[in-house]
């Protein structure tokens, strides 16, 4: 049988084009699937909204109702203020969005299962927050380590303890997306592997209906986890981004 | 021309559009996100920890200060782990 972490395995489809330090890049399944996504997301967006009808067709609505969520999710979460970060989170939520859902299709990689992605993603996102914080409010941005109303004693503590909690973010956030993704598609596996080795068990061959049967729910249920993940994803960008803006 | 079934009909939808333009919808939107955050709390928890240990680790591998860096990073992930999941259930002053 074969591995189940066989799926994530990221193989080279060309030759190295060039190499950064020693390390040989390549065309991989990895960049074919974000290259895949990115085409797939702005044919959508471009064509959906071509007709730009006052009364919306199908896709058209799609595309409306896409933008509308994150742009009402922003103003809630961070306030007016953050309507110039809106464009970066919408590109994130529908890109993390198509990988997940491209990844369900099958011999595909989810490119979101792969920390390094959600890692750089992120970093990309506190790159903003941090720029945004310092130019807007100079040194005072560091305030946001200072949690206010705490007894003078317990300061260099909590300093220390916020510091701690504004670095772990990132990760946390990718640790999330990553995880969920890679758990979704390993329990897809193994539900797929049981019901192989159930058929092959003899007369009780036809209890190999019931994994397939939990294995069609899993599949109906990693589509909502692809699309609440990203939405989280998108969220929590957004919660973070109101730090730099509103500072407290 | 009152009783016409058209307009009967295209009354009532613009009732509809009306009373679903009232609802705000920063307000619905808000009110969705919090259990989607709630579902995945035990990341904020994890991910401190994982990654404050990783820290300590590397302090040890590169300052010789084992096993000291891990012992006190861990310790400072649990606290980071704890503050993060209080901070993401909505509590925004740690006190």
């Amino acid at each position: 049988m074969a591995s189940l972490l066989e799926e994530f395995e990221i193989h080279r489809m060309s030759t190295p084009m060039f190499s950064i330090g020693h390390h040989p890049i390549a065309f991989t399944n990895s960049a074919l699937f974000m290259l895949l996504a990115i085409t797939a997301s702005t044919t959508l967006m471009v064509l959906a909204m071509r007709p730009q009808a006052l009364v919306p067709g199908r896709w058209q609505m799609l595309a409306e109702k896409l933008y509308a969520m994150i742009a009402d999710m922003v103003t809630g979460t961070a306030g007016e203020g953050a309507k110039p970060f809106f464009p970066f989170i919408f590109t994130v939520f529908v890109f993390i969005l198509f990988c997940n859902i491209f990844g369900m299709l099958p011999h595909s990689l989810a490119v979101t299962s792969h920390i390094l992605i959600n890692i750089a993603i992120a970093f990309s996102l506190f790159a903003i927050i941090l720029i945004t914080g310092f130019v807007r409010h100079g040194v005072h941005f560091l305030q946001l380590f200072v949690p206010p109303g705490a007894p003078k004693f317990m300061l260099p503590f909590l300093v220390v303890i916020e510091l701690f909690s504004f670095l772990v973010r990132p990760f946390s956030l990718s640790i999330r997306l990553f995880a969920n993704m890679l758990a979704g598609h390993i329990l897809l596996g193994v539900f797929a592997g049981m019901t192989v080795s159930l058929l092959a068990a003899g007369w009780l061959g036809w209890l190999g209906i019931l994994p397939l049967a939990v294995n069609v729910a899993i599949t109906g249920f990693e589509f909502f986890v692809a699309f609440l993940q990203a939405y989280i994803y998108a969220v929590l960008s957004a919660v973070y981004l109101r730090d730099a803006i509103e500072m407290h | 021309m009152d009783n016409d079934p058209e307009s009967e009909k295209i009354a009532a939808m613009a009732a509809r559009i009306k009373e679903a333009g009232a609802k705000p919808v920063a307000e619905e939107v808000r009110g969705e996100a919090k259990p989607l955050k709630m579902s995945s709390v035990g990341f904020d928890f994890l991910g401190a920890v994982l990654v404050c240990a990783f820290l300590g680790w590397l302090a040890d591998r590169t300052l010789g200060t084992k096993p000291w860096g891990i012992i006190a990073m861990l310790l400072i992930g649990f606290a980071v782990g704890i503050t993060n999941v209080w901070k993401a259930l909505g509590n925004q002053k740690p006190e």
